[in-house]
């Protein structure tokens, strides 16, 4: 199973993309085409819930893989498709689906706005997409409805390396930020479960990790 | 937000074969054996859920239905292994008996899918209504007897058990003088889940949701012109204590079509002729008409079953 990781750079400018990215220039094979991401957080509103749930769940909907949203509520997750493509065959035939889905985010604010309300949207839009030597980096300057959040950085290895050979280039990647005087970021390579082995959620809980204030 | 227009009849067991003749003939395609199971879930009691939200807008607390097709291994007994699975199986389920019981629903609810890689997921090709029912066709086609192509012998733990559709759907449309009945539903799709607490039961409890009753639906169902499907339902009421069968001695007949925007009203009006034009052909064999939309109504606080 490929491994991935998330940056964040909260300390950053817009511009710290490019020099980043001048940074890694020697190494890039190709560019690919942009990306973007929808990272939500939404907060219960119910107010006699037992003080051991957690009142904050996150929805991150991945344009680039797939376009499915995951939720992530404490360390559970689940995955989500708006596309009618991808709704499974079975489900469609005996009638369960009618074909025509929705996001979770709009049943969420729709249906379900007196028990979920959203706090917060961040979103990512036309990110970089670079191919390097068994590495895929994206970036993209994350802004909310604020303003300019920071720098994100998407790591995916190509192939199911080895965790050390991935870590590697994690650091790698961290020493190219500090060439270029950036110091405060996060790095979150977690996964859900240890023996888990789904890509998606496990890279929607890294965002939540790296994104958590 | 899609828009389901719909009318419903009922026969009698008795007239069952002659029905799907009937039926086979206007539509000119032979039945499709199906099942499905729903589970509905509603607010956490517990919780005080307010029926507004933040912007003060009313939000009634509606039910939540999830459902997915089962294996036709959980449903046949011993007796029945042997058959083909066409749409003569239905005519063994004449009483409430039924091999899905409590407990293996229960297992589907609470067990942990198993993890499933989702990159394969996106590979599907586009699968629309038509496009699946013509997969299931591929099998033997001779006098109109169709074995459905779902592999009987499947265990649990299958991987097609890990997704689901969830549905919150609103209360039928008003007015006297409907001549069919609109139902707006939201619709989306779980693939698949992970992490701690993955079962889907325990993802519904983390949204504020507790489980709250669950039917099974074995039926046939016939693909018609302009979308219009019609089924043939057998429907039974899974509880710990037993099930029972809700449609005995006969078969609820659903027809509908499902508009995929609300907005567009030509749609929804040649839909609503479709159907007319149905009830029309049928006149005098089987009364298909709007039922209650009070009983359709999946809000809470007006206490009512879906079904």
């Amino acid at each position: 199973m490929a491994k991935s990781a998330v940056i964040f750079v909260e300390r950053a400018t817009p511009a710290t993309l490019t020099e980043l990215k001048d940074a890694l220039s020697n190494s890039i094979l190709s560019v690919q085409e942009p990306w973007s991401i929808d990272f939500r957080t939404y907060r219960c509103s119910i107010k006699n819930l037992p003080a051991h749930i957690s009142k904050l769940m996150y929805s991150i909907t991945f344009h680039h893989h797939a376009r499915q949203t995951v939720l992530i509520k404490d360390k559970s997750a689940m995955v989500t498709t708006a596309a009618a493509a991808d709704i499974p065959p079975a489900l469609v035939f005996n009638g369960s689906s009618t074909g025509v889905p929705e996001s979770i985010d709009s049943i969420l604010s729709s249906k379900l706005s007196n028990i979920w309300l959203q706090r917060q949207l961040i979103k990512g839009d036309a990110g970089e997409t670079l191919l390097m030597d068994g590495l895929t980096v994206r970036l993209v300057n994350l802004f909310s409805s604020t303003g300019f959040k920071g720098l994100l950085i998407e790591l995916q290895a190509n192939a199911p390396d080895e965790t050390a050979d991935f870590e590697a280039k994690i650091s790698d990647i961290e020493a190219h930020l500090s060439e270029i005087h950036v110091k405060d970021f996060k790095t979150s390579s977690d996964s859900l479960t240890p023996d888990s082995d789904n890509y998606i959620c496990d890279l929607a809980y890294q965002y939540v990790r790296a994104l958590e204030f | 937000m899609v828009q389901q227009l719909s009318l419903f009849g009922s026969i009698n067991d008795d007239g069952y074969d002659l029905l799907i003749s009937t039926l086979t003939t206007i539509s000119g395609n032979p039945p499709l054996l199906y099942n499905s199971l729903c589970t509905i879930w509603k607010p956490n009691p517990s919780y005080d859920v307010e029926n507004v939200n933040s912007r003060n807008q009313l939000v009634e607390p509606n039910r939540i239905k999830l459902s997915k097709e089962l294996p036709f291994s959980y449903l046949i007994d011993e007796t029945m292994a042997g058959k083909p699975l066409n749409f003569k199986i239905l005519k063994s389920f004449t009483n409430d008996e039924i091999p899905l019981d409590y407990s293996m629903t229960k297992k589907i609810l609470h067990d942990e899918v198993p993890q499933t890689s989702n990159s394969n997921s996106t590979n599907g090709s586009k699968n629309d209504a038509e496009n699946v029912g013509s997969d299931v066709k591929e099998g033997e086609n001779k006098n109109d007897e169709v074995d459905v192509d779902m592999d009987a012998t499947s265990t649990v733990g299958n991987k097609s058990c890990s997704s689901w559709s969830l549905q919150i759907s609103d209360i039928p449309a008003a007015g006297n003088n409907r001549s069919v009945s609109m139902q707006t539903i939201a619709e989306t799709i779980i693939l698949s889940s992970a992490g701690e607490n993955s079962s889907i039961s325990s993802l519904m409890n983390e949204l504020g949701y507790v489980f709250e009753f669950q039917y099974l639906t074995i039926g046939v169902k016939f693909f018609m012109k302009h979308g219009l499907i019609l089924e043939l339902q057998k429907i039974w009421h899974i509880e710990e204590n037993g099930n029972s069968q809700i449609t005995n001695g006969g078969f609820l007949i659903k027809a509908y079509i499902n508009v995929s925007r609300g907005t567009d009203i030509d749609r929804i009006n040649y839909t609503e002729t479709v159907l007319m034009s149905l009830k029309k052909e049928l006149q005098g064999y089987i009364n298909l008409s709007v039922p209650d939309r009070q009983s359709m109504d999946s809000r809470v606080a007006h206490g009512n079953l879906l079904i």
